[in-house]
C-alpha cells in the first residue's frame, strides 16, 4: 500500500516536471506548424516488442552462425530507421490552428475545433493515422482522426466538465503510429483553448414572480407552461434542451429536430437566486439556467436577480446568452 | 466484440500464416497443421459471424490442452522440435484471440522468429526468396493496420518504397558488422540425414544413384585433379556381414573421438594443392575429400585418411581443406589388421562355396595371392561383366551368384566381390564409400559433386601401405573418367523417376543451360551469402581500404554505416524538393528576426507592406526607408512585368535599404 502511494507520488512528481518543462518547449500558441522542435519520437511498445524479437533473431543468427537470420536481423533493424525517418515525415510540417470555441453546457460533451492544413507540395500522404485529444480528456471520448486526403480540415475535439465557468481542457496530444506501428510520434500542444460552461439545466417547476402580473392580459399564463400546443420542428442547435428534440424523428433518422411550442406570450418573469430555498447553490444556478432556456423558448421575457449582478427583463438569444454567462460566472470575481 | 479487423488485414494474416505453414511443414506434426487450419477456419468463421468469441476460460484451457498434447507428441524429437512446434502453436493458438492489434503484433512478432527457424535449415536461394516473401508479409499485415486509410496500390507502394530504402543499410550492416562467434551450443534437429551413411549395401547405393541432389562443391586454388584422380573419400568399412558392409566396432569409436576434436597423429608431408568444400547439409559429421587431407576449420583426422567436422554439417558449410601427396609415421600393427581380414561367420553359412572353389583352385595352382586378384580385375574386364544400375536381385550366396550368375551390377557388386576375394586370400582390405567425379560449371570454376556420383572403391594394405584398386574401373572405365551418366550403356536407367529434375533431361541443350545458370548462381549465393564470414569480410574492406590510404577499418565501418543511414534519410526528405523562399522574402526575415522582432512582433497573417507600416509609425527615423522597402518589397514580389536586370537593380538597393533600416532603427 505504502510503496503504491509512493511510487503514485513518484509518478504525479515526474508529471509536473513534465509539465513545467512542457510549457517551456511548447509554449501556448494559437497555430503551430510541427517539427523536430515540438514533435516526439519513441518507439511503441509493439516497436520495442520488435526490438526484442531482433535479439532474438541476432541470437539464433550467431548461434547457428547463420547469414541469413543475421540478414534479416540486420534488415529488419535498417527498416525500423526507415520507419522512424517516415513516421516523423508523417506528421513533420503539418499546420494545426486553433478555432475559438463557443459557450458550452457543463456536463456534456464540449467542442473544440482544430484546423489542420496539410504542408503544400507534398506527393506523399500525411497524416495518416493521425488522432487528435485532449491530453487530460476522460477516456469515455474516443481521439478524432484525421482525414488524410483533404488538404484542409476541421477536427473536433471532445472535453467534459461537470464544474460552469471556464472550462480550460489543456493541451492536446496528437499522435500516430503510422506507417508500421513501430514508432509513436507526438505532440502535447498547449492552443490555449477555453470555453464558458453554462450551468447544468436542471429541470424543475416554473413557478416564479411574475412581474406586473395585473398588466399582462394573460397574467397566470405563465404557470400553464405544461398545457404547450406543438407547432413546428427546427433544426437542433448546440445549447438547446435535450428534452425538447423530437425522438420520434431521430429515431426515424430523419436528423435532429427541436420541438417548437407556440405559446401565447404571458407576463414577463423575475428569476431570482433566492427563490430556491434549501437548494444548494449550484444546482440553484442550474434551475435557473433551465428557466432562463425554458423561457426564452416560449418567448417569454424575463429578468434576472443573482445577488450580487441584476439582469433587466428582456429575450432574444443575446440576451439569453447574457443570463447565462452570468450563471455560469456566478461567484468568480473576474466575472 | 466488435471487429477490428478489415477484410484486408485478416486475408494478409491469414494467408500469411498459411505460408509459414507451408514452409516449416516438413518439420512439424500434421495434427499441428490440421490444428492450426482450424484455427484460422474458426478466426474467418467469427470474422463473417458464424461463430461467436471464445471466452478467456475455454481459449486458456485449449491452450494448455494443445501444448500438452504437442509436447507429448514430439518430446522424443529433440529440444529444437519442441521449440519449433511450441512457437508453431503459439502462432496458430493466437487466431483464437485475435483481439485487438496488440494480438496483431504478437503474430507479426512470432511469425518473424519463425521465419528465423525456416532459415535455420534452409539456404538455398529459393527457400530465402520464399522467406523474404512471408517476412514481407507480416510486414504488410502491420502496414494494413497502421496505414488502413491507404488503399492497396498505395500500401504496396509504401511497402516496396521503405523495402527500398533499407535495403542499402541493411547490406552495409551485414557486410560491415563483425561476425560473433557461437555464444553458446543450439539444439541442433535430429533430421533425416541424406547422402551416404555408415553401411554400404548395393541397395543403398542404388538409392543414391536415383537422386540428383548436391553433396558437395570444390573449387580448387591452383590444377584441379583429373578426372580419375578424383576419389573422394568419405569413409572406409571394414565389417561384412554378407550383404552389407559397415564399420566395425573400433572405427566407430575413432568417429566418436574425432568428434570430440581428437585427432589422430600422423604427418602429412609433401604439400600439393589446396581447395575449398562447400558442403550442403547432410547432418553428419563426413567430410569428403581428396587423399591425403587436411583441415584446420573446425575438423578432425581419421586414421582411415578421412576427415570428419565436429559439429554435423547441418547447413551449407565451407571448409579449406589442404591436400598432401604423402603421409608419413603411419604405422598398422598386424593385430590392427586383423580386422581387415574379417569375413562373415561360418555359422551364418553365407561361405559363397563357388568363389572359394575358384580361389582354391587358383591357389592350388600355385599362383600368387596378388595375382590371383589381378586376374579377378581381368575377369571384369575381359568377361561379360556388365554395368547397370538396375542389377538382377541376388540370392543368399551374393558373391557367388554376382561373379558366376549375374554378372552385371555397380561399383558396390564390384568392391564387394574384390573385397570378399581379397579376405578369402588374407590380404587386409576394406570397402571406401565416397564420390567419384563430379561435374564443371560452364567456366570452369567449381566442381559439383551430386549424391548420382556416389561409389565405392576398394583399398588393399601391401607394400606397408593402402593401395587403391577400383574394380569398376574394369568394367565401365567410362565411369571413373566421365561419369555415370557416360558409364551407363542404357542411359534411361540415369535419374529414370525424376522427371521434375533438371539433371534429368541433360540432354537438352536449353533446360542444360538453365540448370548450369541455376547452379552458378546458387555456387556464388553459398560462397558469397551463406558462407560470408569475418575473414571474407576484411578481405572486402582490405581492398576499400587500399585505395584510400587514411582511412583505417574501424573509420571505414562508421562511415559506411553513416553513410547507408544518410543514403536513407535524403531519400525520404528529399531536402532539395523543398520550398526555396525568394531573396526578397530571405532579406525580410534577415531583417525581421535580426532587428525590428525586438521592437514589433509581426501578427498572424500582416504582410509584409503593413507591418513596415506599423513599425515606421513606432520608429519615425526609419519611417521612410521602411515605406520605401515595403514599396520595393511588392515590386520585385508582384510585378510580374519586370526583366532579370530590373529586378537585380532592385534587389540591389533592397540590400541597402535593409542595412539602412537596421541601423536607423537601432538608434
Amino acid at each position: 500500500m505504502t510503496a503504491k502511494k509512493i511510487v503514485n507520488k513518484f509518478k504525479t512528481l515526474i508529471n509536473q516536471r513534465f509539465d513545467r518543462w512542457l510549457i517551456k518547449r511548447i509554449p501556448v500558441v494559437e497555430s503551430i506548424t510541427l517539427n523536430r522542435g515540438n514533435s516526439f519520437i519513441f518507439p511503441s511498445r509493439f516497436g520495442l516488442m520488435f526490438l526484442a524479437t531482433c535479439v532474438i533473431l541476432f541470437l539464433i543468427g550467431t548461434n547457428y552462425q547463420n547469414n541469413l537470420i543475421l540478414f534479416l536481423v540486420y534488415f529488419l533493424l535498417s527498416f525500423m530507421i526507415t520507419c522512424l525517418l517516415l513516421s516523423y515525415q508523417n506528421l513533420s510540417g503539418l499546420v494545426l490552428m486553433a478555432i475559438n470555441s463557443e459557450d458550452q453546457f457543463a456536463n456534456e460533451s464540449c467542442t473544440f475545433t482544430l484546423r489542420l492544413t496539410l504542408p503544400k507540395n507534398t506527393k506523399s500522404n500525411r497524416a495518416q493515422q493521425t488522432s487528435f485529444a485532449f491530453k487530460q480528456a476522460s477516456s469515455t471520448f474516443p481521439a478524432s482522426n484525421a482525414q488524410p486526403s483533404s488538404e484542409q480540415q476541421n477536427i473536433t475535439l471532445f472535453a467534459k466538465s461537470a464544474k460552469r465557468g471556464w472550462f480550460k481542457p489543456g493541451r492536446v496530444t496528437v499522435q500516430s503510429y503510422y506507417p508500421f506501428g513501430l514508432f509513436r510520434v507526438w505532440s502535447h500542444i498547449d492552443f490555449g483553448f477555453s470555453s464558458l460552461l453554462y450551468p447544468t439545466p436542471v429541470e424543475n417547476a416554473l413557478n416564479n414572480v411574475v412581474l406586473s402580473g395585473e398588466e399582462t392580459d394573460a397574467g397566470n399564463q405563465a404557470a400553464k407552461v405544461g398545457f404547450d400546443t406543438f407547432s413546428t420542428l427546427k433544426p437542433f442547435q448546440q445549447g438547446e434542451s435535450l428534452k425538447s428534440i423530437a425522438w420520434k424523428q431521430v429515431a426515424q433518422g430523419k436528423g435532429t429536430f427541436t420541438k417548437l411550442f407556440e405559446e401565447e406570450r404571458g407576463g414577463d418573469v423575475f428569476l431570482s437566486l433566492s427563490a430556491f430555498n434549501g437548494v444548494p447553490t449550484e444546482e440553484r444556478l442550474s434551475m435557473l439556467a433551465y428557466q432562463v432556456l425554458t423561457y426564452e423558448q416560449q418567448g417569454i421575457s424575463y429578468a434576472l436577480d443573482l445577488g450580487t449582478r441584476v439582469i433587466d427583463v428582456g429575450s432574444g438569444a443575446e440576451h439569453q446568452q447574457l443570463c447565462l454567462r452570468a450563471l455560469a460566472l456566478y461567484g468568480d470575481e473576474h466575472a | 466484440m466488435p471487429e477490428f479487423l478489415t477484410r484486408q488485414s485478416l486475408s494478409l494474416i491469414v494467408f500469411s500464416y498459411a505460408l509459414v505453414i507451408v514452409l516449416l511443414a516438413d518439420q512439424v506434426n500434421a495434427v499441428l497443421i490440421i490444428f492450426g487450419v482450424l484455427c484460422a477456419a474458426w478466426r474467418i468463421a467469427l470474422f463473417t459471424g458464424r461463430v461467436t468469441a471464445l471466452n478467456k476460460i475455454i481459449t486458456n484451457s485449449i491452450s494448455v490442452v494443445c501444448i500438452a498434447i504437442i509436447v507429448l507428441m514430439v518430446y522424443k524429437l529433440g529440444v529444437l522440435n519442441i521449440l519449433v512446434h511450441v512457437i508453431l502453436l503459439g502462432f496458430s493458438l493466437k487466431f483464437l484471440e485475435l483481439k485487438s492489434v496488440r494480438d496483431v503484433h504478437f503474430f507479426v512478432n512470432t511469425g518473424l522468429v519463425l521465419v528465423a527457424v525456416f532459415l535455420v535449415f534452409n539456404h538455398t536461394i529459393l527457400m530465402a526468396s520464399a522467406a523474404t516473401v512471408v517476412a514481407c508479409l507480416l510486414l504488410m499485415i502491420l502496414l494494413s493496420i497502421h496505414g488502413a486509410a491507404l488503399n492497396t496500390k498505395s500500401q504496396l507502394k509504401m511497402l516496396s518504397k521503405i523495402l527500398v530504402l533499407s535495403l542499402p543499410l541493411a547490406i552495409i550492416l551485414f557486410l560491415v558488422l563483425p561476425r560473433l562467434p557461437s555464444m553458446w551450443q543450439m539444439p541442433l534437429q535430429n533430421k533425416a540425414t541424406t547422402g551416404l551413411t555408415d553401411s554400404v549395401s548395393p541397395g543403398s547405393i542404388a538409392e543414391l544413384s536415383q537422386s540428383s541432389a548436391l553433396a558437395f562443391r570444390a573449387s580448387f586454388n591452383g590444377e584441379p585433379p583429373k578426372g580419375q584422380a578424383r576419389y573422394w573419400r568419405v569413409l572406409t568399412l571394414d565389417e561384412f556381414d554378407g550383404k552389407t558392409w559397415s564399420q566395425s566396432s573400433s572405427l566407430k569409436r575413432e568417429e566418436r573421438r574425432a568428434r570430440r576434436g581428437q585427432q589422430i597423429e600422423y604427418e602429412l608431408i609433401d604439400k600439393q594443392s589446396s581447395y575449398q568444400l562447400i558442403l550442403e547439409p547432410h547432418y553428419k559429421h563426413y567430410v569428403p575429400s581428396l587423399d591425403f587431407a587436411y583441415s584446420s576449420n573446425d575438423s578432425s583426422l581419421l586414421s582411415d585418411f578421412s576427415l570428419r567436422s565436429i559439429d554435423p554439417v547441418y547447413k551449407r558449410q565451407a571448409f579449406e581443406i589442404e591436400q598432401y601427396k604423402q603421409v608419413d609415421g603411419f604405422v598398422n600393427t598386424a593385430k590392427s589388421l586383423q580386422k581387415y581380414t574379417q569375413l562373415p561367420n561360418k555359422i551364418a553359412a553365407i561361405d559363397n562355396p563357388k568363389t572359394r572353389e575358384w580361389i582354391d583352385n587358383k591357389l592350388a595352382a600355385g599362383i600368387d595371392k596378388y595375382t590371383i586378384l589381378e586376374q579377378l580385375l581381368t575377369m571384369f574386364n575381359k568377361g561379360d561383366f556388365r554395368y547397370t544400375l538396375k542389377p538382377p536381385l541376388l540370392g543368399e550366396q551374393q558373391i557367388d551368384d554376382f561373379l558366376f550368375s549375374s554378372q552385371a551390377g555397380f561399383c558396390v557388386h564390384y568392391a564387394s566381390t574384390y573385397l570378399y576375394v581379397a579376405r578369402v586370400l588374407d590380404v587386409p582390405a576394406r570397402m571406401v564409400a565416397g564420390y567419384l567425379g563430379g561435374e564443371w560449371d560452364n567456366s570452369n570454376e567449381f566442381l559439383s559433386v551430386r549424391q548420382y556420383d556416389a561409389h565405392a572403391w576398394v583399398e588393399i594394405w601391401k607394400d606397408k601401405q593402402w593401395v587403391r584398386v577400383d574394380p569398376t574401373a574394369y568394367v565401365s572405365p567410362e565411369r571413373v573418367e566421365q561419369g555415370i551418366l557416360q558409364s551407363l550403356d542404357d542411359q534411361s536407367e540415369f535419374l529414370s523417376g525424376q522427371y521434375l529434375s533438371l539433371r534429368h533431361w541433360q540432354n537438352n541443350q536449353l533446360f542444360n543451360q538453365l540448370a548450369n545458370f541455376l547452379d552458378r548462381a546458387d555456387y556464388f549465393w553459398a560462397v558469397w551469402v551463406i558462407n560470408y564470414d569475418n575473414q571474407k569480410q576484411l578481405e572486402i574492406l582490405k581492398r576499400l581500404l587500399s585505395n584510400i590510404p587514411w582511412l583505417n577499418l574501424s573509420m571505414l565501418i562508421l562511415l559506411l554505416l553513416f553513410l547507408g543511414a544518410t543514403i536513407t534519410a535524403l531519400w525520404i526528405f528529399k531536402p532539395w524538393q523543398a520550398e526555396k523562399l525568394s531573396i526578397e522574402d530571405r532579406l525580410f526575415n534577415k531583417l525581421y528576426e535580426k532587428v525590428t522582432e525586438k521592437y514589433l512582433t509581426r501578427s498572424k497573417g500582416q504582410t509584409v507592406a503593413d507591418y513596415c507600416k506599423t513599425l515606421g509609425e513606432l520608429k519615425v527615423n526609419a519611417q521612410s526607408s521602411l515605406l520605401k522597402f515595403a514599396t520595393l518589397y511588392n515590386q520585385i514580389k508582384y510585378q510580374a512585368s519586370l526583366t532579370s536586370s530590373q529586378k537585380s537593380l532592385l534587389i540591389a538597393e533592397l540590400v541597402v535599404l535593409r542595412k539602412a533600416i537596421s541601423k536607423q532603427c537601432k538608434r
